[in-house]
């Protein structure tokens, strides 16, 4: 039984120390600020469109399935409040996490594991500099920075989604939308919605970093670390959303 | 006596509870060579990155320069790297960065040197003339051949002028002509230089190349230090390893001399072939081109 456990339990534990480290390093000199802008162009531009996207459509079928239950109570009017607090809540952080795992863990794994196993991180550290500084921290910084500015995107272009169907479909006015939607808005919500990206960026990030760095076993092994980053990070977003809704609803 | 540079002491290292280096003890001197053969997973990569502080022994002590590196933090292991140099199996170049900027990487990294901003683009520019690749500065790894990275490696390992360099299986995976242009360069390297070298390879020419032939200035070729024959006494040590220990060292005679079954498989009796020519500007560089 404790066999079982001892490699979950130790990966967990090098994890620890590489997040540690990493978030150690953040304030520590040298910083890299061309590899931040360049991972921040990678990960939160090269983003954009995707995030964008999805955004629009989870909002447009929120408000269509919404329609439904709240024409059964006569609430239609009350469309932008439920599409608003259900997007910027939950579904605006955690689809664009989503997004964000599957393409820039995978990314930041087999980009660093592709490094790992030609030795490249090895000759990183023989010719002078650490890689958690070079590589772990701009990718750490960047997409720290860029998935609360893509979820703000992702929950507007939602609202917007939204907006389509409350006006095309259930027959509200645009300004009864818009302000049924900012209206119930409240500092929790907001805090609630910009927390969680953050949060979840770090996770996304260092899964990213941590599978990337300890790949072994060739190009077979790039796979195999690209698919635990995506796997691994996915768990985790729901995992933190649970811990982090729960806290928001003790504190409200 | 000349002076320690690199000494392992009981050193064991362990991946998952098995063993790649078991009680290894090993004094690498100043201004000497030492040939490195072993079969795969024999633990030869193993001593070369513990002894640049890029693996930690799990138990026993490896000092490089007199500085016990067994279990220094990264910090303060970046200054004492700078006096070594290292040509990785894969040759590790930086496949983002341009030919110049992989082989000025150290210099603008390892801050321990020093070197002087306008000084660094020559420096960058001798290491590639060295090794006859001063045409591709601007080249990125992707563009040139397996044996012209090689190259580029050594150049990156040696631009910083260090006291010891580690060649882990520099001619693995090339073809013989290619395969002899990396030696001739290894020798021109530490014998220009007078670079304490550890060359560790599958290939039992390339170790008899290390422990008889010379680099000649004037010729611009590696000639042979003793007549065909015999074994020129070139302060070369053969190593063989086998299952993370060392089995053997010796000079080549013995090696030669040697009845042990693992050993005869590294050993090819004949006496080396006379290099084609020589570098720079030589037909079997051309070719690589």
């Amino acid at each position: 039984m404790l066999d079982i456990l001892k490699s979950p339990v130790l990966t967990f534990q090098d994890f620890l120390f590489l997040a540690l480290r990493s978030l150690r390093n953040v304030t520590k000199k040298p910083i890299y600020w061309r590899d931040i802008l360049m991972q921040m162009d990678t990960i939160g531009v090269g983003s954009l469109p995707i995030v964008a996207l999805i955004g629009a459509f989870s909002g447009i079928v929120m408000t269509l399935q919404m329609s439904r239950a709240l024409a059964t109570y006569g609430a239609t009017s009350q469309t932008g409040q439920v599409v608003s607090i259900s997007i910027v809540r939950e579904l605006g952080p955690v689809l664009t996490a989503l997004l964000i795992a599957g393409r820039n863990a995978s990314g930041i794994a087999s980009e660093l594991g592709s490094m790992k196993v030609t030795e490249q991180i090895d000759a990183m550290r023989a010719l002078g500099t650490d890689p958690i500084q070079k590589l772990v921290v701009p990718r750490l910084v960047a997409t720290a920075i860029m998935q609360p500015l893509l979820t703000t995107i992702a929950d507007f272009v939602g609202l917007l989604g939204g907006l389509l169907i409350a006006v095309t479909i259930i027959g509200n006015t645009t300004s009864q939308y818009w302000n049924s939607a900012i209206d119930v808005l409240e500092l929790n919500d907001i805090v609630q919605g910009l927390s969680k990206p953050f949060v979840f960026a770090i996770i996304i990030a260092l899964v990213g970093c941590f599978y990337g760095l300890r790949t072994a076993g060739g190009t077979q092994g790039v796979g195999r670390a690209t698919t635990q980053a995506v796997v691994v990070s996915s768990v985790w977003v729901f995992v933190i959303d649970v811990l982090i809704t729960q806290i928001f609803v003790s504190l409200h | 006596m000349p002076d320690s540079i690199l000494r392992y002491e009981d050193v064991t290292l362990e991946f998952d509870g098995k063993p790649a280096l078991q009680r290894t003890n090993l004094e690498i001197f100043s201004g000497e060579t030492y040939v490195l053969f072993g079969a795969a997973g024999s633990g030869k990569t193993v001593l070369l990155k513990l002894a640049m502080g890029l693996l930690q022994p799990t138990s026993g002590r490896v000092f490089l320069l007199g500085n016990d590196i067994s279990r220094m933090p990264e910090s303060q292991l970046f200054g004492i790297r700078a006096e070594a140099g290292i040509l990785f199996q894969e040759g590790g170049l930086f496949d983002s960065l341009t030919i110049a900027e992989n082989v000025s990487y150290p210099l603008f990294n390892q801050k321990s040197l020093r070197v002087p901003i306008d000084q660094i683009g020559q420096r960058v520019q001798e290491s590639l003339d060295f090794v006859e690749l001063g045409h591709t500065l601007d080249k990125f790894p992707s563009e040139l051949s397996g044996g012209m990275r090689r190259r580029v490696g050594i150049a990156r390992a040696s631009v910083t002028n260090p006291k010891l360099l580690l060649y882990d299986s520099p001619t693995a995976g090339l073809d013989p002509i290619t395969a002899h242009t990396i030696m001739s360069l290894i020798i021109k390297q530490r014998d220009t230089a007078k670079t304490t070298t550890v060359l560790a390879s599958h290939r039992y020419q390339d170790g008899s190349m290390a422990a008889n032939y010379v680099w000649d200035d004037r010729k611009k070729d590696v000639v042979r230090a003793a007549p065909d024959g015999n074994f020129a006494s070139l302060r070369t040590t053969f190593l063989v390893m086998d299952q993370g220990r060392i089995a053997f060292r010796g000079t080549q005679e013995e090696l030669e001399s040697s009845t042990d079954p693992y050993m005869s498989q590294f050993v090819l009796k004949q006496v080396p072939p006379v290099p084609f020519s020589g570098i720079p500007g030589t037909r079997h560089i051309q070719a690589d081109r």
